[in-house]
């Protein structure tokens, strides 16, 4: 549930991508290095691994509600380190602490913003950090009696020594306890790695939706994964929508398990494919962990604590939100798994497999090098494949056969059947006039632009907005009333003409107030802000002047990044309409066009 | 030398006035670019263009059923909360929202594809063109993939009137599931598709080990294909199975289905075709002089699609585009070089030649399993004889079907399918 809705959330793969881009920067023969990143490597990592930790989880815990905006910042416009912050709070004792004892002016002067913006300060941290860190302390609650730190020694990250080192005049305890969780999290990367391909391959009834709890009987722990099997099928297999991050590696990762011959062959110096999908899919498995270890323990600790408590009800704050229908159906999802997972032992011998497996190669990838963890991972999902998981061929879409499904073909008789000629089309053009085709057909069909013109100044605003009108009045004499017949009357900019200044500012402010990323639709907005006009007419104006100027702004401004498909990208202000003015961009003045090469073409575009 | 086939292509002005949704792919606003396109090349001289008849719901149920066809009749933005049941039970919501005016597209669309098909059936032309439709995914009872009702299989049932077989033919980067399934079980219709498949890419089906059920066994063909496929390795395998395909099968009329999702830079795509290679395939299949059903189908850049289908006119009315895009009131959208080429893509080519040399070979064997089978007579070709009822003042009625049958003949001692050595690239019809 929680792991689909990250995925799903396009934003969300910004840890992919900084991995990725990391990769890109040579990173990418050694994961760990790849974290490591750079010159910087102590508090740097540290700090992107906690805003990491800390975006997800302040995402996992928001919906519904205002999305905290990172970084946190300040009335004053200062950001906030929430990384120092976190830390200074901590080490004072937490949240209650610091405030039973009036710690806050301290805190705020530690983090370097000064006394004066105190309870900013305490706000920050209730509004962004107060939650982590009360969940960090379950964790301990929960783990830290059961379990003896020598337990995870050996699956300790980097990070958490790291942690360890750069912490180390911490009190202790502090320490411990964020080493804790860095090994919970691993554990839960590998199994989550491995089991989400399980998942995917053995339960392949396509109308179950669920969410599979695993029971993992793990030696350490309780570990109570979720997985939502629906959210690789839906994904994947229901929706058309490009999704393309994951899916695609993981489908590399499932081959591989089937073929480990091939992937030998992939893994052959020349052949460069294999190894990315190999990093790709390592990568992809450090930032899944990050993401996914966390809604995992909170619903873990809610089982464990064997709260019988309905899932909505932790998400009772959704209200009324537009949101919420896709939130209670993975509610319900829940439910009705949690009682599944229980019974199904199916599943949980399945995973307990997988959980072995999933150790091995962590185990070797801390003692190994590189090429080593590539054999281990080969085994595990050789292995993996071997326990007969591999249930890739029942995946298999089938085609459904049946009355539902197929149409009803006659069969052949020889003869034709009747085919109702009245409604053939109605035809457009050629016009009736009476004449025939043939004296149209003469004139030579397919020109291209014309590259002179008797312009005075080719290629200027005037002449290219002449020449477009110049077109326009041709193909209107020449089309008649075909012309109106294909609503030409209603393309291209002139659209605009029937929309006041004002309304054309509202329209745009509607658009920019109601991102589709934040699963508002701008077009009801419109609708009830422009009650006079049809919706047609919205459409029509959207696409040919919204998104044209768009496009325009774009042309000249960021020509390598040219985008008019994407409903969201923001975009300055151009030129008005059939206004002459200079291009306007927020902040930056019109420096562009000098430096713009194709600025002396383009000026004429902008109306 | 066909200068003279008689073209219809099918535009509704209303066609492009809708809207999916923010954020939705799928741009009707396309099909006006692509018309205005066509027109700022002139292209309209040469054919004759129709406004299509929006299709009757009774038109629609020849292949749809009619709670479908009246759900969506029914349905509105407004009201669908009080159908969540149905929404669910005909897929309707995601990846289909319901729109404003949503029948009405549906009825355009649909009736363009409706149109040509008995066009094409009445001899009243030779190649018909609807852009707007191609809507591949489409179920007998319910949405999908961003279409709701099957033009394709309303088209090819209208065709299967008047011809005995009819060959279907996608380019779509999708599998065309839809009319794959709808012509599972029958051998009147072969379907071919060329499709990504595998990385549990959209729908899903098309194995090369779909090829169809009971009497429609061995005519379902699938070509799967990897990431990345380029000009030269689409268009050779393209050529060598449809004429492999044609000539075994002997269809009276073709139906092209042309999603242009298959260029390079598509937002939902991942080949790797110029417009070039991907309107070489309608010229090859243009020159089996058959006549000849084209669509548009996906394709979700904007100004690719425009580009292509424009292209793709010129081709099928024998005209090379140049490429400076002439004056147009959508000129902006094609910057910043204001031509017809799109940039490649980059991409690498996942398909292996002994990959594609491995789906080749298993087409084949399935083609080879048609000769073998007693139950198609293919000798017994069935004239397309129509006898129309009012004034024959077209041009060449008559000797058509003969011309086709010649024509068939002729290519068929053309040898670029000669097995796996072959390596001739371009289709040099004479």
């Amino acid at each position: 549930m929680a792991g689909w809705s990250i995925l799903t959330d396009g934003s969300a793969l910004d840890c992919v991508e900084i991995l990725r881009h990391l990769q890109s920067n040579g990173f990418c023969l050694d994961l760990d290095d790849s974290l490591k990143g750079g010159a910087d490597s102590g508090k740097d990592k540290l700090q992107c691994l906690f805003s990491q930790i800390l975006s997800v989880f302040l995402r996992e815990i928001s919906i519904g509600e205002e999305v905290r905006v990172l970084p946190a910042m300040l009335g004053d416009g200062r950001c906030v380190d929430l990384f120092k912050l976190f830390w200074v709070v901590r080490q004072k004792g937490g949240y209650d602490c610091v405030s039973r004892n009036g710690l806050w002016t301290s805190v705020a002067e530690e983090v370097s913003l000064g006394s004066s913006v105190t309870s900013s300060v305490k706000l920050v941290y209730v509004k962004y950090l107060d939650s982590l860190d009360r969940w960090l302390q379950r964790i301990l609650r929960d783990k830290g009696i059961t379990v003896g730190l020598s337990d995870c020694g050996g699956n300790l990250s980097l990070f958490s020594v790291e942690l360890e080192t750069e912490f180390g005049g911490m009190p202790s305890q502090t320490s411990e306890e964020k080493k804790k969780d860095d090994c919970h999290i691993k554990l839960d990367s590998d199994e989550n790695n491995i089991s989400l391909l399980v998942t995917e391959n053995t339960y392949n009834t396509p109308e179950v939706r669920s969410v599979m709890v695993l029971d993992n009987d793990n030696a350490d722990d309780d570990d109570v994964m979720i997985l939502e099997r629906n959210a690789v099928n839906e994904e994947t297999l229901s929706r058309k929508r490009k999704r393309k991050s994951i899916s695609e590696m993981l489908n590399w990762v499932t081959e591989v398990a089937k073929n480990p011959g091939d992937f030998a062959n992939e893994m052959l110096p020349g052949s460069c494919s294999g190894k990315e999908f190999l990093v790709q899919a390592l990568l992809a498995r450090e930032a899944l962990f990050l993401r996914r270890h966390i809604p995992s323990t909170i619903v873990q600790s809610l089982l464990q604590k064997k709260m019988k408590m309905h899932p909505s009800m932790y998400e009772d704050h959704i209200g009324g939100d537009h949101q919420s229908t896709e939130r209670l159906r993975c509610s319900e999802r829940i439910s009705v798994k949690k009682s599944h997972s229980l019974s199904c032992s199916k599943s949980s011998s399945a995973t307990k497999n997988d959980m072995n497996i999933g150790f091995n190669p962590f185990n070797k990838v801390l003692e190994n090098s590189y090429n080593n963890r590539l054999l281990a991972a080969v085994d595990s999902l050789s292995e993996n494949a071997a326990l007969g998981l591999d249930g890739d061929d029942d995946f298999e879409k089938q085609v459904p056969v049946g009355p539902h499904f197929q149409a009803e073909v006659p069969e052949w008789t020889g003869a034709v059947s009747e085919s109702d000629s009245k409604w053939l089309g109605k035809r457009v053009w050629p016009l009736d006039l009476g004449e025939r085709i043939s004296i149209i057909e003469r004139d030579p069909i397919g020109k291209g632009r014309s590259h002179s013109c008797g312009c005075k100044l080719p290629g200027s605003v005037e002449c290219i907005r002449f020449h477009i009108a110049e077109k326009r009045m041709r193909l209107k004499l020449e089309l008649g009333s075909a012309f109106h017949h294909w609503r030409f009357n209603y393309m291209g900019e002139e659209v605009s003409l029937s929309w006041t200044e004002e309304e054309e500012k509202r329209f745009k402010t509607i658009v920019r107030l109601n991102p589709p990323s934040l699963d508002k639709c701008f077009w009801n907005q419109a609708f009830k802000s422009f009650p006079t006009k049809k919706r047609k007419d919205l459409v029509s104006y959207y696409f040919n002047v919204f998104l044209l100027r768009r496009r325009s702004y774009q042309n000249r401004v960021s020509p390598n990044n040219i985008d008019s498909d994407d409903d969201e990208s923001e975009f300055g202000s151009v030129s008005n309409g059939f206004g002459h003015e200079a291009l306007k961009v927020a902040g930056s003045k019109s420096v562009f066009c000098a430096q713009n090469k194709q600025c002396v073409d383009l000026e004429g575009y902008t109306c | 030398m066909r200068s003279k086939d008689r073209i219809s292509y099918f535009y509704d002005g209303d066609v492009g006035s809708v809207y999916f949704g923010p954020n939705h792919p799928m741009k009707p606003h396309r099909l006006c670019m692509t018309h205005h396109l066509v027109l700022s090349y002139e292209l309209h001289k040469k054919m004759e263009i129709y406004r299509p008849h929006k299709a009757y719901p009774v038109e629609l149920a020849q292949f749809h059923s009619e709670d479908y066809i009246e759900f969506l009749h029914r349905i509105t933005p407004e009201t669908q909360h009080l159908f969540t049941n149905e929404l669910e039970k005909y897929n309707l919501g995601d990846d289909c929202p319901v729109f404003d005016n949503l029948f009405e597209f549906c009825q355009i669309y649909a009736g363009g594809t409706i149109d040509a098909a008995r066009r094409l059936n009445n001899q009243l032309c030779d190649i018909a063109i609807n852009w707007a439709g191609g809507l591949h995914h489409a179920k007998k009872c319910g949405a999908s993939g961003f279409c709701y009702m099957n033009d394709l299989v309303l088209g090819i049932l209208e065709l299967l009137k008047y011809h005995a077989r009819v060959l279907y033919i996608d380019i779509d980067v999708h599998h065309g599931d839809g009319v794959e399934e709808a012509f599972y079980f029958t051998d009147r219709v072969m379907t071919v598709s060329f499709h990504k498949y595998g990385d549990k890419f959209f729908p899903g089906t098309g194995d090369v080990k779909e090829i169809g059920e009971r009497e429609g066994k061995y005519y379902a063909i699938n070509v799967p294909l990897k990431d990345g496929i380029d000009d030269s390795s689409f268009t050779r395998l393209f050529k060598t199975i449809i004429a492999k395909v044609v000539e075994t099968y002997l269809p009276g009329v073709i139906v092209l289905q042309c999603g242009a999702d298959s260029l390079a830079g598509d937002r939902l795509g991942c080949f790797n075709l110029s417009i070039d290679g991907h309107s070489e395939c309608v010229r090859f299949v243009k020159k089996f002089n058959l006549p000849l059903l084209v669509t548009g189908g996906g394709g979700y850049t904007k100004e690719n699609v425009a580009r292509c289908w424009a292209v793709e006119t010129g081709a099928l009315l024998d005209t090379e585009l140049p490429n400076e895009i002439p004056d147009n009131e959508y000129i902006k959208y094609f910057a910043p070089d204001y031509s017809l080429k799109i940039p490649n893509g980059n991409l690498e080519n996942l398909n292996s030649k002994s990959y594609l040399g491995t789906i080749k070979m298993q087409v084949f064997e399935n083609l080879r399993c048609i000769q073998h089978a007693p139950s198609v007579q293919m000798q017994e070709v069935p004239p397309d004889f129509y006898i129309p009822d009012f004034d024959e003042d077209e041009q060449n009625p008559d000797e058509r079907v003969d011309q086709h049958t010649q024509d068939k003949q002729i290519q068929r001692d053309d040898e670029y399918y000669e097995g796996d050595n072959d390596n001739d690239q371009s289709m040099d019809d004479a």
